[in-house]
């Protein structure tokens, strides 16, 4: 019985896995279901939607899921929350409100990560950056989720039409540096269609 | 009727007091069964001891792990006088986790949890932890569990990494908090017994040192009331009996049994403590930022807020009032935003106010459209630390 249970699991898993669509989109990819759109340079995998993630928002990987995680959330309303979570829980990630200052937005991105477990959360920047046409803000930050395992992460935010526009970035730290470049270059392809208010944060 | 009621209820009340005395287990005739020499024969609990080994080794070089070799230090010295003798033979580790925990594993590892810590108020208290789970490991509870729920492990490793597998690396899922939980879940449930009997064991090893045995359900006491102003925070009633994770009794018993053990301990005429310098707030204070930003960013207002407070008997420092400050931002309920200023703006007319405290007035202040003085703080605050993380942002903010 155990045998066959295991072997159902891993085939369960595998083919979770088997899912995802490479992403190969020459004149821009838009995000699904908004107004922003990003054009890769190379070649990334979107993985299938899992149970933690907003209906809002895209994950994709480079060099797959266990070494990186590109998150993009294009459009987060105010009043809502960037993650998935229950109106009771015990901790809750603040929810965004298009009045937030940098500070704020780093400060929900760190929640974000402690609430789900990373005890350790250190920033190494948190600095003005161009994003959609606008001065945005951009996180940089080392974490630690397991044991021997050290990430690295860099978050690309701003608020236009008071709606929170995100690109994030979380890889094993020794591969960061070979993933990075192509981040940066998906958050300067990174664009919004006209039809969206232009506010700047 | 109301008589008959009343008479009933000052019963069950008696009831209640009467029970704790009778069900605690007294600190007499409870002898170490582990020597400092302890050496074994027995392949099963070799088998154990290599597979903690491997565990030892996995959180000497976590990222998790503290590097605060004065806290260790402190936290040995603290064990060998809790059991009155040098103690080479145990290692100390402190790791960067925000919930009250620590554990002594049977091959002498311990390990102390930066949510432990944040918590303490005084040696005292983190002497009463730190002799519990001493008890725990010295009446050889750690081993005896062991080797339980060693049958189940294989289970547990299955589990873990289908729970892995099956969860990807989102961030709360990941192996630390996959072993946390085994560790938590299976390993560690000892039965009410055990917890009572290291509950006893760990005020006998008080009593000798000279501890101030109150502390021990002090320091209970503290943490059941942090949960339910926790609870009471989301209109919600902590319910003691919903802890599945704890074998503990349940805290109401396990604070009068604490009590009932330490006012016994002090008829048998053990000695008060020498007059030794309770060096807890001089070790902790350049760990204190850090260990109350890992609570209050969990974002859980009722907790952060009672410990605070709890920390604040002593006095309100500028550290303090800062994260009182940053509570009110994170939770951002009606009426927040001003008592979160009120309480920056306090903090900066304290001596030891932190830079981020005058970041934090001056973009309160901004807020406020009270430009001239949130330029002065934000500079105040890049004067104190030029070199801050978010020193960029801030210069553009002042720029625009």
């Amino acid at each position: 019985m155990r045998p066959r249970l295991i072997f159902s699991l891993l085939l369960a898993l595998v083919g979770g896995c088997a899912s995802s669509e490479a992403i190969m989109v020459a004149d821009g990819n838009r995000i699904a279901g908004s107004h922003m759109t990003v054009k890769p340079g190379s070649t990334w995998h979107k993985l299938p939607a899992s149970a933690n993630e907003t209906s809002r928002e895209e994950v994709w990987t480079w060099n797959g899921p266990q070494v990186d995680r590109l998150t993009l959330l294009p459009g987060l309303p105010d009043g809502k929350a960037m993650v998935s979570q229950e109106s009771t829980a015990d901790q809750q990630v603040p929810v965004f409100r298009a009045d937030m200052t940098a500070q704020d937005l780093a400060s929900m991105i760190e929640v974000s990560y402690r609430v789900n477990g990373v005890t350790v959360f250190d920033f190494e920047a948190i600095e003005p950056v161009e994003f959609l046409g606008g001065a945005g803000v951009r996180l940089r930050y080392e974490y630690a989720s397991g044991i021997g395992i050290a990430k690295r992460g860099r978050c690309v935010m701003r608020v236009v039409g008071r709606r929170l526009y995100v690109m994030k970035l979380e890889s094993v730290a020794n591969h960061f540096d070979a993933v990075a470049p192509e981040f940066d270059q998906l958050v300067a392809s990174a664009r919004l269609s006209d039809r969206v208010p232009s506010s700047a944060q | 009727m109301s008589r008959w009621l009343s008479s009933v209820a000052i019963l069950l009340v008696c009831a209640c007091m009467a029970s704790p005395a009778r069900s605690a287990i007294l600190p007499t005739d409870l002898e170490a069964k582990v020597s400092a020499t302890h050496e074994s024969d027995d392949p099963e609990e070799r088998g154990i001891f290599q597979g903690l080994q491997r565990l030892e080794q996995s959180i000497r070089i976590a990222p998790q792990r503290l590097n605060a070799p004065e806290l260790e230090a402190y936290t040995r010295g603290v064990v060998e006088r809790l059991i009155g003798r040098p103690a080479p033979e145990l290692r100390y580790y402190v790791m960067r986790d925000a919930s009250f925990n620590a554990a002594m594993f049977p091959t002498g590892m311990m390990i102390v949890n930066t949510g432990l810590l944040v918590r303490v108020r005084n040696e005292a208290q983190f002497a009463a932890v730190l002799g519990h789970e001493a008890g725990h490991y010295f009446r050889n509870h750690s081993l005896d569990r062991f080797r339980v729920m060693r049958q189940k492990s294989a289970m547990a490793e299955v589990s873990l990494a289908a729970a892995g597998g099956e969860y990807g690396w989102a961030p709360g899922t990941e192996p630390w908090k996959l072993i946390n939980h085994v560790i938590v879940m299976s390993v560690f449930r000892f039965n009410q017994y055990q917890e009572s009997e290291a509950d006893a064991y760990g005020l006998m090893l008080m009593a000798h040192a000279g501890y101030p045995l109150r502390d021990a359900s002090a320091m209970c006491g503290q943490l059941f009331d942090e949960r339910r102003a926790s609870a009471a925070a989301r209109d919600k009633i902590y319910l003691d009996a919903r802890d599945t994770v704890s074998m503990h009794p349940p805290t109401a018993r396990r604070i009068a049994d604490l009590a009932d053990t330490a006012d016994y301990l002090a008829t048998q005429g053990t000695r008060p403590r020498d007059e030794v310098a309770d060096g807890w707030a001089t070790v902790i204070r350049p760990y204190q930022a850090m260990l109350l930003q890992e609570q209050i960013y969990l974002n859980d207002p009722g907790a952060s807020l009672y410990l605070l407070e709890n920390l604040a008997k002593d006095g309100w420092t500028g550290p303090l009032r800062f994260d009182e400050g940053e509570v009110y931002r994170l939770r951002h309920a009606k009426g927040d935003d001003a008592k979160a200023a009120t309480a920056y703006a306090t903090a900066v007319t304290l001596a030891d106010a932190p830079p981020e405290a005058w970041r934090a007035h001056g973009l309160s202040l901004l807020r406020k459209g009270d430009e001239a003085d949130a330029y002065a703080a934000l500079n105040r605050y890049l004067a104190m630390k030029p070199d801050a993380a978010d020193a960029a942002m801030v210069r553009f903010t002042l720029a625009h």
